[in-house]
């Protein structure tokens, strides 16, 4: 793939990228180079970027992926303030009760589950479109979903006794 | 917490993975019939592709050509159609220079080089005309932005806003005294001095990576504005740098095209743009 067709790809799906970066990491700096590394990591399955089906469950899924493991590894702090996925370039709103509990599960779930979490907490996504993007069945999605959502309720429980 | 969508397109809002599908695709269905119902959701919608624009503008300019040379790279040494078939991995020797040169022309094509700054001259008043004692490089300089709770890093091409109030932070390779003195100009040609804030002259700092005292609210001019940092071993004084920044901004109107001063001192720029005020 010539340097042209790079760039236009860049120019495609970057912001997208981006944005979900911002969204995981609430930090636009380490968003901006968790963003090129997502790019280049999704360029080597680069015929999935130029597939019209494929292209945005593939960046969702590398993004995601690529992000979580920089919290894992960075060992985040859940209770920093969050940013908006939308308005990442213009303004940060307050964080809602419901992302700061769904990052704090981050740190309790497997990588599956993780997955999971941020697609419905953060992204908002219906079961379909989860399903889409993982390759899971709506079935075990909703299964998964319950699970989490018994897990949140046991971190709710935490999280309300730390701040009292 | 509970999350009960099930599946489709009901009643409630589009999520931001089908807004992004609209944004990439043709839409259709019963995401296309929402957002013909939903003034929220067109509006959310519009806003991811007005973060598209802004990107295009300002981000990919300046990382493009890094981007490109990793994949090309990446490329040579990992083709993709190794990846995709899952076979051995192998190396070209030529791989890197010919990534290079092919990110540095297809930036060319789209971006033409943008003007030199004009070069250095000694000619200033009385304290800077001493000959500059310092080290090439020996200062740089890192740049934090406070806004409601957040803090980040500000690097080259982010887009601040009113409001946002920015620190200082020198970082001197030498452990040695120095005087410095943080200025910008912005869209307006206007020219500001940051550190010191209550003296015209430069000010004395001794250790090698402290946040220089106090911080600055930005105003609401919209449009570029470069920062520098310079510094000296010997004392300089305001004037001499405003008269040579705005020499500079005569001559190429605009912060975004503006570079090293001619100064006979240390100094390190960068460029951020402030958006109109949400």
């Amino acid at each position: 793939m010539d340097a042209a067709k790079i760039g236009e790809l860049y120019m495609r799906f970057a912001p997208l990228i981006f944005r979900r970066c911002n969204k995981l990491l609430s930090d636009p700096v380490l968003a901006g180079d968790a963003a090129q590394e997502v790019f280049v990591r999704a360029m080597r399955h680069a015929s999935k970027l130029t597939n019209d089906r494929e292209c945005l469950p593939w960046l969702y899924r590398v993004s995601t992926n690529h992000c979580l493991n920089l919290i894992r590894a960075r060992n985040k702090d859940p209770l920093l303030p969050l940013s908006s996925a939308e308005d990442s370039f213009r303004q940060f709103e307050q964080h809602t009760m419901a992302e700061e509990e769904a990052r704090q599960l981050l740190g309790r779930l497997d990588e599956t589950d993780a997955q999971i979490a941020v697609y419905a907490y953060l992204d908002r996504m219906t079961q379909g479109e989860i399903a889409e993007v993982t390759g899971i069945s709506r079935k075990t999605i909703g299964k998964k979903l319950k699970r989490i959502a018994e897990t949140a309720r046991e971190n709710r429980l935490v999280y309300q006794e730390a701040e009292s | 917490m509970t999350h009960n969508r099930d599946s489709g397109i009901h009643s409630e809002c589009l999520s931001a993975y089908a807004l992004d599908r609209a944004n990439l695709f043709p839409v259709a269905g019963a995401a296309a019939k929402h957002l013909e119902q939903c003034a929220a959701c067109r509006d959310r919608q519009q806003a991811l592709r007005a973060a598209a624009l802004q990107f295009e503008s300002q981000m990919f300019p300046r990382t493009a050509a890094a981007v490109i040379e990793r994949v090309l790279e990446d490329q040579s040494h990992f083709p993709p159609s190794v990846h995709e078939a899952g076979g051995r991995r192998y190396r070209r020797i030529l791989g890197s220079c010919i990534a290079a040169a092919a990110a540095a022309v297809f930036m060319l094509s789209v971006f033409p080089l943008k003007p030199k700054p004009p070069q250095p001259v000694v000619s200033h008043g009385e304290k800077a005309t001493t000959p500059y004692l310092g080290d090439k490089g020996a200062a740089g300089l890192e740049v934090y932005c406070k806004r409601g709770n957040l803090v980040f890093r500000v690097h080259e091409g982010m887009t601040l806003f009113a409001e946002d109030r920015i620190r200082f932070v020198p970082v001197l390779s030498k452990d040695d005294p120095r005087y410095l003195m943080v200025v910008s100009v912005d869209n307006t040609g206007t020219v500001s001095r940051y550190f010191p804030q209550d003296s015209e002259e430069a000010g004395r700092v001794d250790t090698g990576k402290t946040p220089l005292p106090g911080s600055t609210i930005l105003d609401d001019t919209a449009g570029p504005e470069r920062l520098w940092l310079l510094s000296s071993k010997v004392p300089f004084h305001f004037e001499a740098v405003r008269s040579a920044i705005s020499e500079q901004w005569q001559q190429l109107h605009g912060p975004e095209r503006m570079g090293n001063l001619p100064l006979p001192m240390d100094q390190t720029s960068l460029v951020f743009w402030k958006g109109e005020t949400p």
